[in-house]
């Protein structure tokens, strides 16, 4: 009969093994169902490579789609390390994007640029920071679920942006359809390389990706987040305010996926609508879990995801196939993901 | 360490090497079509899809390409980006929420002709079209105001923006022509493609006593509602007697194929400008489809007449007098409502039952 020992140690090599395994798998099964259609899935894939990474263009547009996922994970990472389920970056995401689209639409157009984008930068990481302590106060309060509660308030964050499209945020031009007003000039971010749609927002990911890997490693709070993670009752004993750690992680966490929201709708769409890419929110997920929660390592994985992401519209276009494929792709790479969890800390023995 | 980081170099110096797509010297004309539902709907998108084909099998020197359910929002526009680096260089966008996509990718690229159906967003290289879809909607009004029982006639709707109050206020007004008495009831489904919905509307409609059922929505659900019910209904997009020929009593139908022909001759010729183009009957863009098996002889004799009027420009729909829903004269007798209010319409005529949101 087959059963599970607790390794004593995490083998170093089934730690980069496994994700890469999980990506596979994922791949394998998206390939049965380009299979079931019809096509060659080698040529999709090579394809869906090629629209990603293979020319300049195709990789700033995965660059493009990289920003939100990296800025998202990254808050992702600490809480994930403290043992907190966030998964409401989506609506933190939505919040994040009608805060600081409040300015952009409601306030004078000729305010001067860096102005503006201040208060939008700060809007969107209020607007995050909001639907992201909610839950953490429920949670530590008074014993809320975060996983739930944190689920249904993307619902909530969808509908109130709903509620505005389909309301008094709607442009009065715009006839009846739900779109806000155009952002003016001095609301849109300033794009890094000329020609592509890499806005400042890429840089303000790469910050806060190290700021994360700081606070992980080298501070007080890094320490006892991890602390926290490995065992909440220790880290009582230990004398560490868990409470007031479980809030300031989240709201660091929820700041940074609105900020993500702010980054897109700011420097990519330039109006506020019902569709804002919110779905960035469930694929960071992934993205902070196949990194095995290391800063460093989801830096590439936000990159790989933002390539899936980005040739996945344009394999659509040359090859007919669904964008559907990359959802199946992503979701069973985090399937196998989770469920490969059991081999790093055990090992399958054999006894009669 | 070292060795990773010089082994990612390698790997993107190899990436950039593989630059694989040259489009700026190509001169091919190369179409690329937007649908907002599949290209196989059963009513607006496929009516597009036809046009494509109709302009493929007419200028087999094109190459045309389509995306089916693209998202009216941010992944639009990079769908229409990746268009323009595949070397398409005429874009069609079939939908009004592609309009501000559409508009920021024209500002970037002026070589690329952009065409944006229902809009009213135009530059140097984006022009704008349509159809008269209202001449049509009046004549289906006035077949559905002479046939109904129950005076009852319940009208899908997908948004409240003006294309879609157009139709309702068209449909209306030929209804109110030939039968006061009649109302048109509207319920929104704030959405194109959304069978289940289109279908429960429907539904609404026939327990509330409708006896006749028109859509402005992309699919034909709320048709197979009214054919379970056995009451008629009115056909929309494309002519669908030959699916529903005891409950569609007729159809308003487009014909894109024409118009996209003459687009792509004219951007070949180098003619083209984006001035907006808005045909009607006589222009063959639109046109009322078969008449269903029921209709009787006097009808089909009194909208063929009617029809003649208008290709002859002697019958106007939106001629006054008009009177909107709270009974206020809105044009008055002699006047007609101009192209640039018909454009903007924001108000339903006496005999709609419904709101406009924000109004």
């Amino acid at each position: 009969m087959f059963y599970f020992e607790k390794r004593k140690k995490i083998p170093k090599k089934l730690q980069i093994t496994i994700p890469v395994v999980s990506i596979l798998i994922g791949v394998l099964f998206g390939a049965v169902a380009i299979l079931i259609v019809g096509i060659n899935p080698y040529t999709v894939y090579k394809s869906l490579f090629l629209n990603a990474f293979g020319n300049w263009y195709a990789f700033s547009e995965t660059l493009t789609a990289a920003t939100p996922l990296l800025l998202i994970s990254a808050g992702l990472i600490l809480v994930f390390r403290m043992g907190i389920w966030n998964i409401g970056a989506y609506g933190q995401y939505i919040m994040g994007a009608i805060f600081s689209s409040y300015f952009a639409i409601f306030m004078p157009a000729d305010i001067p640029k860096p102005l503006m984008l201040s208060m939008m930068v700060v809007g969107g990481m209020v607007g995050g920071m909001i639907w992201a302590i909610i839950p953490a106060i429920l949670k530590v309060f008074w014993e809320v679920n975060e996983v739930i509660s944190t689920l249904l308030l993307n619902y909530i964050a969808l509908f109130v942006l709903k509620f505005l499209m389909y309301g008094s945020w709607k442009n009065p031009t715009s006839y009846g359809f739900p779109l806000s007003k155009p952002f003016p000039d001095s609301a849109q971010m300033p794009i890094i390389f000329e020609h592509t749609r890499i806005s400042l927002g890429f840089i303000f990911a790469i910050l806060a990706i190290i700021a994360i890997w700081f606070i992980i490693s080298k501070t007080k709070f890094g320490y006892e987040a991890k602390i926290i993670g490995n065992n909440t009752t220790t880290a009582k004993y230990a004398g560490i305010n868990v409470g007031k750690n479980i809030i300031i992680a989240m709201a660091i966490s929820g700041a940074l996926a609105g900020l993500a929201g702010m980054v897109q709708v700011s420097g990519i769409i330039h109006f506020l609508q019902v569709k804002i890419n919110a779905n960035y929110g469930y694929t960071s997920i992934i993205v902070a879990w196949i990194s095995y929660l290391n800063p460093i390592v989801c830096f590439f994985s936000s990159i790989i995801f933002g390539g899936i992401a980005s040739g996945g519209y344009s394999i659509q276009i040359s090859m007919r196939v669904s964008y559907g494929i990359v959802g199946l792709i992503e979701s069973i790479a985090l399937f196998s993901l989770v469920g490969a969890q059991i081999f790093l800390n055990y090992t399958l023995r054999w006894k009669k | 360490m070292k060795r990773v980081v010089s082994i990612i170099l390698v790997v993107t110096a190899l990436i950039f090497a593989m630059d694989y797509t040259s489009n700026a010297k190509d001169a091919k004309l190369k179409a690329a079509f937007l649908y907002v539902g599949p290209h196989n709907d059963g009513g607006w998108s496929q009516s597009h899809n036809e046009g494509r084909l109709y302009l493929q099998k007419h200028m087999p020197d094109v190459e045309t390409a389509y995306s089916e359910t693209v998202p009216e929002g941010a992944p639009c526009e990079k769908i229409i980006r990746d268009y323009i680096h595949k070397g398409y260089n005429v874009i069609f966008g079939t939908s009004f929420g592609f309009m501000d996509s559409m508009y920021n990718v024209a500002k970037d690229y002026p070589d690329v002709k952009f065409e944006h159906c229902s809009g009213y967003k135009s530059r140097k290289n984006m022009g704008t079209y349509f159809g008269r879809m209202y001449q049509a909607d009046y004549l289906a009004g006035l077949v559905a105001g002479m046939t109904t029982k129950s005076n009852y006639i319940g009208f899908v709707a997908p948004f409240p923006i003006p294309e879609v109050i157009r139709e309702i206020d068209s449909f209306a007004l030929g209804a109110q022509e030939v039968n006061p008495k009649v109302t048109v009831h509207v319920i929104w489904t704030n959405s194109w493609f959304n069978p289940i919905k289109e279908r429960s509307a429907s539904e609404t409609f026939i327990a509330n006593g409708a006896d006749i059922i028109a859509s402005g929505c992309d699919s034909p659900a709320s048709i197979e509602g009214a054919k379970k019910a056995h009451i008629y209904a009115i056909g929309y997009d494309r002519d669908i007697h030959s699916k529903f020929p005891k409950t569609v009593l007729t159809s308003r139908v487009w014909h894109w194929g024409t118009f996209y022909t003459k687009v792509m001759q004219e951007i070949k010729n180098k003619t083209w400008t984006s001035a907006p183009y808005w045909g009607g009957l006589k222009d063959g863009i639109i046109s009322l489809g078969k008449f269903g098996d029921n209709v009787p002889v006097n009808i089909k004799k009194y909208v063929a007449k009617k029809q003649k009027e208008i290709e002859e420009g002697k019958f106007k729909v939106f001629a006054g007098p008009i009177y909107n829903q709270q009974g206020k004269l809105m044009v008055k007798k002699g006047d007609e409502l101009s192209d640039s209010k018909k454009l903007s319409l924001q108000w339903f005529v006496k005999g709609v039952v419904g709101t406009i949101p924000n109004n």
